[in-house]
């Protein structure tokens, strides 16, 4: 059911429920109701009032029951209203003028992520769904898929839409919604495949291409397959409606386009992209390779600054048929390489497992695996691990040495010593640290820190080229702030190219934030 | 640096570091107060702060211990508390290193790229949760009607999931009454280092995307913008409408003053500047409604644990814990907050803003808000009513907000410049 609230973000006010002392009930007696009045960092309304209600409250359902027909009633003003049916006498409980607070509701269940105050639920209704539906017996069963639902109302909605509407696509997926359906479709290889073979029955002219660069309708050659099929055959120049766009795959850099393309990546500099216009020639997918050719300047600056950074091929007009030329051929070299590497990287990220979150090789970490231990057992491991000095090594396993001095070396000062040892550690050695660190990091963690560890350290010295987060194009020796900078110029209506400065100081902030530990040793 | 408690911890941190002993939750065991018994979703947000404060004030210690307890609570199949937890560990330890040269990169190239995913996975991705649906409905939805009438339209898309919005639009306009617009989508090639990463290139979704354009007998063209944007550049036909769609996009556009521009305008407020400029038809924002750009660290703890537990308990809700699936889109929260809590300047790429403060900067910026008509709301709700319970839509003036249990997740809202020449 779908909480859809008109008005602001107070939920509905059927607190009634828990308050009422309407004389017909027959069932338990509304629970104590704890007002706890917190400040809730995280919660919209710190002022809200935390009601927790006992488990009989929230599972009970018709607790208004009318003493003529025994019908029941979730609410006490449906109970009344009912019985004016009867000719019985009735009274709406009118909402008090107080100033209305908001109330939020807690799950009673100790273990439940609703217990907290900050995960508290904003109205009633949905915390007597929770309640029923996580902790509650699931009653209502489907007949066609077996579901089961805890609440009849859920029970009722999926009823709605089981096997009813089911939308196949051709490659045989099934979806239960259409704009799942719609949105795969769109892209599914089924799709392309079907459009070949229309294509190739159809057997008819393309529409002659006008030399404009504007909204003409420009044929374009391939339908690439994904990567994990095979590359299909080059589709004849008829097939869909796109604008000059490249098939160009770029790998790392700009200087490693295939040699089908060299007309299309003018060595850098580039020249002004004033004329590119409405022409949309990408070069470099930075999307998908993340190399440095993704630059904010693309949107925005009107020339290429540095010489790495951008693979900007800005063409004429004229040059359209000469677009259209390599469009005709596929790339599967450089979309081979990609997806090598790309295997190869999601080989690596999948392959560890964090089912234990210890490695069963390498580090011998405390071995425990109890994500219950009561903070005060953590306590007291946390100081035995101390005090045995295994702790230390945990961390090493991080890479993050500490000294193994025993408590004579304690008159120097704590930063400098440690600072010192990890100014030292600049070649970690990647034997200490096994697939997981010990730390039972998720997935990506655990093997993104292993690749982590073979690369070189970029934070430390300016190796830009690692620190490319906003696809800067970040080259040697420039400042990570190619694609900023020209987006500055460009914006700052400065014709200069790449002479800006870097914004906020990259080069000067870094080194602020993290500062070597020369003049001001800090560990952190 | 022996991590003893009590006793001869006090007398040596005492000789360490007077700040230790003066502060009495300088400690593990004063971290640890207050959480006697289970270690829920408070205590955890008491560790991770803890151990921020611990390296920000160079104890080192503590940090460890600190760490070692989060470790015994994390993993990254357990329940969404522990999962939670793995991540936010996984930050803090990133942000460790970033001080400590040693040798690790992290939410570097490499790392990034480790996990691509397939056009086809991208699709299920998008609607694995509502999460991006309740944006693209949404939009969708306000652009259709804007554009009603208008028989030429240009889309500037600045999104992170490769278009994945677009096939519902192009599917609803395909069957407009009075036949569909001639469409032009036009993306940046320039796109933030983040998940979801495809294993194609932009292009190839652009072409997938016109073949389905094709076949749906809508005219469309593709573009890929290098060139700077403006009017001219764009090549806006004559009655070519234009369409500018903002999803998830803002928050990675810096919020500092630059130093060097004139007016100390932020990056973010120069973007919506341009696109002011660009006189368009309809600008459509949606994005994560949190304020994670605060650059006090311990804020950001706090505000990040309090707001990325949505999505988990949402994913614990529908997929079992072994789901490779919810496993990997976990991942991908982790990677945003490991770029939130582990890095500073400008490597911190992830800025959420909330929907509020955006509003008021899409305000100041010289833009007024357009409502979303009931047929629109009607349209969002009837999509979450599809799934399951749990998802709700808030209305905050002229914001729509998804909600999951209550709690605000997602934002959306259109704007159109003020004093604009069109109606």
């Amino acid at each position: 059911m779908v909480e859809f609230d008109n008005s602001s973000p107070i939920a509905s006010a059927s607190g009634e429920a828990c308050v009422s002392s309407s004389g017909n009930q027959t069932a338990a007696p509304p629970a104590a109701i704890a007002k706890k009045k917190r400040s809730l960092p995280g919660m919209p309304d710190p002022e809200a009032e935390v009601i927790a209600l006992s488990p009989k409250t929230l599972l009970a359902t018709n607790r208004f029951v009318c003493e003529i027909c025994n019908k029941g009633f979730q609410r006490d003003q449906n109970l009344q209203l009912h019985r004016r049916g009867h000719n019985l006498p009735w009274k709406l409980r009118q909402r008090t003028t107080k100033e209305v607070r908001k109330r939020v509701y807690v799950c009673p269940e100790p273990s439940c992520v609703h217990h907290d105050p900050r995960r508290a639920l904003g109205d009633l209704t949905g915390i007597k769904k929770h309640f029923c539906r996580k902790h509650g017996e699931k009653k209502w069963q489907c007949e066609r898929c077996s579901k089961k639902y805890a609440v009849q109302s859920d029970w009722k909605a999926h009823m709605k839409t089981c096997g009813s509407k089911e939308y196949k696509c051709d490659c045989g997926t099934l979806f239960s919604r259409r704009d799942s359906f719609m949105t795969h479709r769109a892209f599914c290889d089924a799709l392309a495949q079907e459009s070949v073979r229309a294509e190739a029955e159809a057997e008819t002219e393309t529409t002659p291409l006008l030399p404009s660069s504007k909204g003409s309708s420009k044929e374009q050659g391939t339908v690439a397959s994904s990567s994990s099929s095979p590359p299909q055959p080059p589709l004849t120049p008829s097939t869909s409606v796109l604008s000059p766009v490249l098939s160009i795959q770029s790998s790392e850099a700009p200087e490693n386009q295939p040699a089908s393309q060299p007309q299309r990546q003018p060595p850098p500099p580039p020249p002004p992209a004033a004329a590119a216009g409405a022409i949309a020639t990408a070069s470099g997918s930075s999307a998908s390779t993340g190399s440095s050719t993704g630059v904010f300047a693309s949107i925005l600056a009107s020339s290429a600054p540095g010489p790495t950074g951008l693979s900007q091929s800005s063409q004429s007009p004229s040059s359209v048929s000469d677009m259209l030329c390599p469009m005709g051929r596929p790339l599967p070299e450089a979309r081979l390489h990609e997806t090598m590497s790309h295997s190869l990287s999601s080989s690596l990220f999948l392959r560890s497992n964090s089912s234990s979150i210890f490695p069963t090789t390498g580090h011998q970490y405390a071995p425990t695996q109890q994500p219950a231990l009561s903070a005060t057992a953590l306590l007291q491991k946390a100081a035995q691990m101390g005090a045995t000095g295994s702790g230390s090594s945990f961390l090493r396993g991080l890479g993050l040495e500490f000294p193994s001095s025993s408590s004579d070396n304690q008159e120097k000062p704590l930063v400098t010593s440690t600072a010192a040892m990890w100014n030292s550690r600049v070649k970690q050695e990647i034997n200490t640290v096994d697939s997981g660190l010990g730390l039972g990091l998720p997935i990506g963690g655990a093997s993104s820190l292993t690749d982590r560890m073979v690369g070189p350290s970029s934070f430390y010295r300016t190796q830009p080229t690692t620190l490319d987060l906003l696809g800067l194009g970040l080259g040697s020796g420039v400042a990570p702030t190619a694609g900023f900078s020209a987006l500055l110029t460009s914006m700052g209506g400065d014709g200069s190219a790449g002479a800006a400065g870097a914004p906020f100081g990259v080069n000067s902030g870094a080194e602020s934030w993290r500062d070597p530990a020369e003049g001001k040793p800090s560990l952190f | 640096m022996k991590a003893e408690l009590r006793g001869s911890t006090t007398t040596i941190s005492l000789q360490q570091n007077p700040s230790l002993f003066a502060n009495p939750n300088g400690s593990l065991s004063g971290a640890l107060s207050g959480c006697l018994g289970n270690l829920d979703g408070a205590c955890i947000e008491k560790l991770l702060l803890h151990c921020a404060s611990a390296m920000e004030s160079n104890d080192a210690t503590l940090a460890q211990q600190v760490m070692w307890v989060l470790n015994n609570v994390a993993s990254a199949v357990g329940d969404p508390n522990q999962r939670l937890t793995s991540w936010f560990l996984r930050a803090l330890v990133s942000r460790a290193h970033g001080v400590c040269p040693s040798g690790m990169n992290f939410n570097d190239n490499n790392a990034l790229l480790r996990r691509t995913m397939s056009v086809t996975e991208l699709a299920r991705y998008v609607d694995l949760i509502p999460w991006h649906r309740f944006g693209f409905c949404a939009a969708n939805s306000a652009i259709f009607r804007a554009i009603q009438g208008c028989s030429r339209v240009h889309i500037l898309d600045f999104s992170i999931t490769h278009c994945m919005q677009w096939p519902t639009l192009i599917d609803s306009l395909a069957k407009r009454p009075e036949g569909p617009p001639s469409l032009r989508i036009s993306v940046p090639t320039w796109r933030p280092l983040v998940p979801p990463v495809l294993n194609v290139s932009i292009e190839e979704v652009g072409i997938r995307l016109a073949n389905f354009a094709k076949f749906m007998d809508v005219p469309f063209e593709f573009n890929i913008l290098i060139s700077q944007l403006d009017p001219s550049m764009l090549g806006l036909s004559e009655n070519e409408i234009l369409v500018i769609n903002c999803q998830n996009w803002l928050r990675y556009l810096p919020d500092e003053p630059r130093e060097d521009a004139s007016d100390a305008n932020s990056w973010r407020d120069a973007f919506l500047e341009i696109i002011k400029g660009l006189n368009p038809h309809i600008v459509i924002v949606v994005d994560e409604d949190s304020d994670l750009g605060a650059s006090n660290l311990s804020s950001r703890i706090s505000t990040c644990f309090n707001y990325l537990w949505i999505p988990f308990d949402a994913l614990e809700t529908f997929l079992p814990k072994d789901s490779a699936q919810r496993i990997e889109y976990e991942a991908d929260m982790g990677h945003k907050i490991e770029n939130i809590i582990g890095f500073e300047g400008i490597q911190r790429i992830e800025r959420l803003e909330s929907g509020i403060k955006l509003s008021q900067r899409m305000k100041n910026a010289g833009f007024s808000s357009l409502s979303f008509c009931e047929e629109t709301i009607e349209e969002v709700k009837s999509m979450l009513d599809e799934h399951a319970s749990g998802w709700g839509m808030k209305k905050d003036e002229d914001m729509l907000v998804l909600s999951w249990k209550g709690h605000n997740s997602v934002y959306a809202t259109a704007w159109i410049p003020c004093e604009s020449e069109e109606d």
